[in-house]
């Protein structure tokens, strides 16, 4: 284990701790810990899948890439199908799991698996705009079905990310995101719900029961303080519902104060430089890619939920990655985490001899990185 | 493959990421340490309360049976106004759980006006003031049902708030009709046909923007007021089911004021007034519960985020006191009551081993159920309340003083002077009564037959303040120390006067305080004042072998699942005399039953010692020859006494000499005696271990 993920898994199992307390602390009123034993449960899977993806040889993975890719999207239509169930609104659920999340991966080992494949021709419009497209496009189309705009944005984002490292044109992801831009207002002002929690963001005093949630969440921030009423002791969880996954941190906010609030978003920069590093010090272009995308999902998710939670970006259910509760949410994190730490061991392991220029008796068997 | 510039780009990106939540912790600072977000503004979400009464305890006896309920009724009452055109739906959806017909509530909750003083408009479901801005709430003639058990009325409430009123339910068949032609149409045309689907699903969205609004107007501002047109007005009311059984101990309790208008699903509060209702009123009082929900929206958050703090009963108050036992003294008290016509006549009954008191009664007294205040003369716990001077009953304490002290034996001579004597140095002159005047006799006759004179010579053998002690030893001029609310007349002697206070509604009078007679008026119970029950419990102390126990009423508190939270155990207070002098007090008590003045409390199966007392009451500043105080304290059998019972009448009627206490309150006291004796099923005394009839007189008894 090098350095790089020690820090990261530092930083990853806090806040699964901080997760599991802070979910028995916002359920604490139901009378039994259902959700919670559930939770652990699916981290403890996620463990499971984390070390299983930590461990397997890369090429592996690079060569299931698009068997990931075909089955994710295989899922997301059979959510679509009666055979999904609805909740809240949305058709987002298939047996108990969230297809969408899983999208993330899929979508993250395709568009490097692409960049890296066609990376000296990226910058034609062709590979650059459509062959990206024609890749990202089939998932973010069935996750903006379901519909789940929250997803689909983030995905759109990390696409561009992932393109501009890749060596796309600036003018390009320009392109893709005016018209993912475009895509996104049609879809929005055709349907009333989101159109109203857009207002609520725009005009809140309009807007009193959209906009309540957000203000629900900011006063629970505000009455939290610099310490927190402490543990348990918050009132948002009696005020506002999905207080336990969207609007987790403001729970966090309000029972251990800015200390706690500051500690997670820097527990998240954390991870964001060690996937950075990762993606620095990976030599292969698709471990790079990966890499990126990776880090820019996690990193993406979470300024995303706590933009909104902090009234900075419109009201959008997006979860705060590892924190909120939701099983698959938390695997197919974990899972992400398993695929950086294996990426940064690839990565490390040649990086110490080659810089001291010192011969390793193990060198032969490790720095195999031919494929 | 250009890594430099994927590097770079990453970074780039990274950095991007980085004033990102960058941005985000400025904002937490800024809105956690340095501008606090107002309250109002987060204001929105609605915070339901529903309060949930608590009972007041109940007082049980010591075999647990119920002597006071409490139990909360409802009176259903109803805001035509909030109600509006829903009155037939609600009329209809609750008259099965009233019992009442449908159309008899729809009437009582029609609207109806009428013009009120000043030209107000007033309906029953708000007042109407004339310029129409102001509505007032008037409680009037709108109660729909009353007497509604509590339970019965959250059943309503239930029902009420789960209801879907005709307008929604019809909302809910369009929405369940729009669903469900949108899934029939993507299954004919095969979810896979795009332009089929997304059609059928605009089409849905539709009709659903049409809908949900309305259901959700309904669902939240209209059936908020349907639900709060209905209400109710909680009472609790005490049931004393036994009238007036023991309804001095058991005093009773008023209706207190709602203060808080947020309080109105809670009864007002009961207050108790007068015995234990007053004295445990903070144990009998439970305390209430509440259930808070939050809404959010449309959305009622009962399930999740509820805060449901559950009412917690009064405790139960078990008294020491045997409903059988007190019914006895209430019956032969009603009986004497009659025929001696006193004023007042009260009846105790203990169990001197424990100072348990198993029945006390007082005549005149009460109906607790009728819940009006009762009158004073009614009210007054004379047995606990009323201090009198005890006379002769008080000469028990006088000579089981001397014989502890060893001044006297119970076979020593003493000379009565034939009823009249000269106390030597004063001017007092002590006279017996006719009936008892003696000459030379035995102090146990001098005891029996009452002589004043004997009993003046027994006590001033002692000095002074040795009488004193023993009179605070065996309890008097002090606190006895019941639960249940006592008056003592203070008294102080140590400052060269006698004090007495004015006891309640009785006019003490003519008594001077400390003189040069009052040694001599002490020995036979006059110059201070002595409630029932201290009296009662001095005797119980000869019968508990010389040692003073604590009366005691309440034996425990306890749940309303019969944990019990405290037990109050016997208390010994002190041992008074010795046990010899005990022995020999309880002898020459039996002697003045057997031979002396209360020959009628003497019983076939049992052995009973006793005193009787006449006591003459002042009227006009002196002694009256008309006006008694009868006594009679005496207790069974006497060889192991279990009971002790003291019978007291003031101002029995003087017809037939029935005044003296012998008279009065001796069969008195055989009748609750007999009872009692054989309700508890008391050893017969006067026969011995193998069956043998002891006592020849009693020819009516059989060995079994």
């Amino acid at each position: 284990m090098n350095r790089i993920s020690t820090v990261l898994l530092l930083a990853v199992g806090s806040l699964l701790v901080l997760s599991l307390t802070m979910l028995a602390s916002a359920t604490m009123l139901r009378d039994n810990s259902t959700w919670v034993i559930r939770q652990a449960v699916a981290c403890g899977v996620g463990f499971v899948v984390f070390s299983l993806v930590a461990l397997v040889d890369l090429k592996w993975v690079h060569r299931f890439t698009w068997y990931v890719y075909g089955g994710t999207a295989f899922a997301l239509l059979l959510t679509l199908s009666p055979l999904g169930s609805r909740r809240l609104g949305a058709q987002r659920w298939l047996f108990g799991t969230q297809p969408s999340e899983i999208a993330k991966i899929a979508l993250v080992l395709s568009l490097a698996w692409f960049a890296a494949r066609y990376r000296h021709r990226l910058t034609s419009f062709v590979t650059g705009v459509l062959g990206f497209g024609a890749v990202a496009g089939p998932l973010l189309a069935l996750i903006l079905l379901e519909p789940d705009k929250g997803t689909t944005v983030l995905l759109g984002g990390v696409m561009l990310g992932v393109l501009l490292v890749a060596g796309g044109r600036w003018s390009h992801a320009t392109f893709l995101a005016l018209i993912g831009a475009a895509g996104m207002a049609l879809t929005i002002f055709k349907s009333g719900y989101a159109m109203d929690r857009i207002n609520a963001f725009v005009k809140p005093e309009a807007n009193r029961d959209s906009a309540a949630q957000l203000n629900q969440s900011l006063y629970a921030f505000s009455e939290g303080g610099l310490d927190g009423k402490g543990l348990g002791r918050g009132s948002l969880k009696f005020k506002v519902p999905e207080q336990h996954t969207d609007f987790i941190f403001p729970v966090i906010g309000e029972e251990l104060g800015l200390m706690a609030t500051l500690g997670v978003v820097a527990a998240f920069v954390v991870i964001l430089l060690c996937g950075a590093s990762i993606a620095h010090r990976a030599e292969d272009p698709f471990h790079v890619f990966l890499a990126a995308g990776i880090t820019f999902v996690i990193a993406g998710q979470a300024c995303f939920n706590m933009g909104v939670v902090t009234g900075l970006l419109p009201n959008k259910g997006i979860a705060l990655p590892f924190i909120s509760r939701g099983g698959t949410g938390v695997v197919v994190m974990m899972a992400l985490v398993g695929l950086l730490v294996n990426l940064s061991r690839q990565a490390v392991s040649v990086e110490p001899a080659a810089r001291r220029g010192k011969a390793n008796p193990f060198e032969d068997a490790d720095t195999d990185l031919s494929q | 493959m250009d890594t430099s510039l994927s590097r770079r780009r990453m970074w780039l990106l990274s950095w991007g990421f980085g004033a990102a939540f960058a941005v985000i912790a400025g904002r937490l600072v800024f809105i956690q340490a340095i501008a606090p977000i107002e309250p109002q503004l987060a204001a929105e979400s609605t915070v339901r309360t529903f309060p949930r009464p608590a009972k007041r305890g109940a007082i049980l006896d010591a075999n647990r049976q119920p002597m006071v309920l409490s139990d909360l009724v409802v009176t259903v009452r109803a805001d035509p106004l909030k109600l509006g055109m829903f009155t037939g739906e609600v009329a209809e959806l609750i008259a099965p759980l009233l019992s009442v017909p449908a159309p008899v509530i729809a009437e009582r909750m029609r609207p109806s006006y009428y013009a009120a003083r000043e030209g107000r408009l007033v309906t029953n479901g708000g007042a109407v003031s004339t310029n129409w801005f102001t509505v007032q709430k008037v409680r009037r003639n709108n109660g729909i049902t009353t007497n509604l058990a509590y339970s019965k009325w959250l059943e309503v409430e239930e029902r009420l708030r789960k209801h879907r009123f005709s307008e929604e339910l019809s909302l809910l068949a369009a929405r369940t009709n729009a669903e469900e032609t949108y899934r029939r149409t993507v299954k004919q045309a095969g979810w896979w046909n795009l332009p089929a689907y997304l059609s059928a699903k605009k089409e849905r969205s539709t009709l659903m923007r049409q809908i949900n609004p309305r259901l959700a107007y309904l669902r939240t501002n209209s059936l908020e007021s349907r639900i709060n047109g209905l209400y109710p007005e909680v009472m609790e009311v005490r049931v004393y089911p036994n009238s007036h059984l023991a309804a001095h101990v058991l005093g009773y309790a008023t209706n207190g004021v709602v203060t808080n208008r947020m309080q109105r699903h809670l009864p007002p509060p009961l207050l108790g007034a007068q015995g234990i209702e007053q004295r445990f009123d903070a144990e009998l009082r439970g305390s209430h519960g509440v259930l808070v929900t939050h809404k959010f929206g449309e959305e009622e958050l009962v399930p999740l985020r509820s805060r449901d703090v559950p009412a917690v009963d009064g405790l139960n108050v078990r008294l020491t006191l045997d409903l059988n036992v007190q019914s006895f003294v209430e019956r032969a008290l009603d009986e004497a009551y009659a025929t001696l016509q006193p004023k007042s006549i009260s009846a105790i009954v203990i169990r001197p081993k424990s100072g348990d008191v198993l029945a006390l009664g007082n005549r005149p007294t009460y109906n607790p159920n009728l819940g009006s205040i009762p009158s004073l003369e009614a009210m007054l716990n004379r047995a606990l309340k009323v201090p009198a001077e005890p006379g002769s009953t008080f000469k028990i304490v006088t000579y089981a003083a001397a014989l502890n002290e060893g001044l006297i034996r119970p076979d020593e001579r003493i000379d009565c002077e034939h009823g009249h004597w000269n106390v030597p140095g004063t001017r007092r002159r002590i006279n017996d009564d006719q009936g008892h005047s003696m000459d030379v006799v035995t102090v146990q006759e001098a005891f029996a037959k009452s002589s004043n004179v004997g009993a003046v010579k027994v006590g001033l053998r002692m000095n002074t303040n040795t009488f004193l002690r023993y009179m605070r030893d065996f309890g008097f001029l002090a606190r006895t120390g019941i639960e249940c609310g006592e008056f003592t007349a203070s008294t102080n002697f140590a400052r060269g006067q006698l004090h007495i206070r004015r006891g309640y509604g009785e006019s003490p009078g003519g008594l001077g305080g400390w003189d040069g007679l009052t040694p001599s008026s002490l020995p036979f119970g006059y110059g201070f004042y002595a409630t029932p029950l201290q009296t009662a419990m001095a005797t119980a102390a000869i019968a508990n072998d010389g040692v003073l126990m604590r009366p005691r009423i309440v034996s425990a508190l306890e749940r309303t699942d019969g944990d019990v939270v405290t037990r109050i155990d016997p208390v010994q207070v002190r041992r008074v005399v010795k046990s010899e002098a005990a022995a020999q007090m309880v002898a020459i008590m039996r002697a003045a039953v057997e031979e002396g003045t209360g020959g009628q409390a003497a019983m076939e199966e049992y052995s009973v010692a006793g005193k009787t007392g006449t006591a003459k009451k002042v009227v006009d500043r002196k002694y009256s020859n008309t006006h008694y105080y009868a006594s009679f304290v005496g207790f069974l059998p006497a060889e192991d006494p279990e009971l002790v019972i003291m019978v007291n009448a003031d101002e029995p009627t003087t017809k037939g000499k029935s005044y003296y206490g012998g008279k009065a309150c001796a069969p008195v006291f055989h009748q609750i005696a007999t009872a009692t004796a054989s309700y508890l099923g008391l050893r017969p005394s006067l026969l011995g271990t193998n069956g043998v009839v002891l006592n020849l007189d009693s020819t009516a008894l059989v060995p079994h």
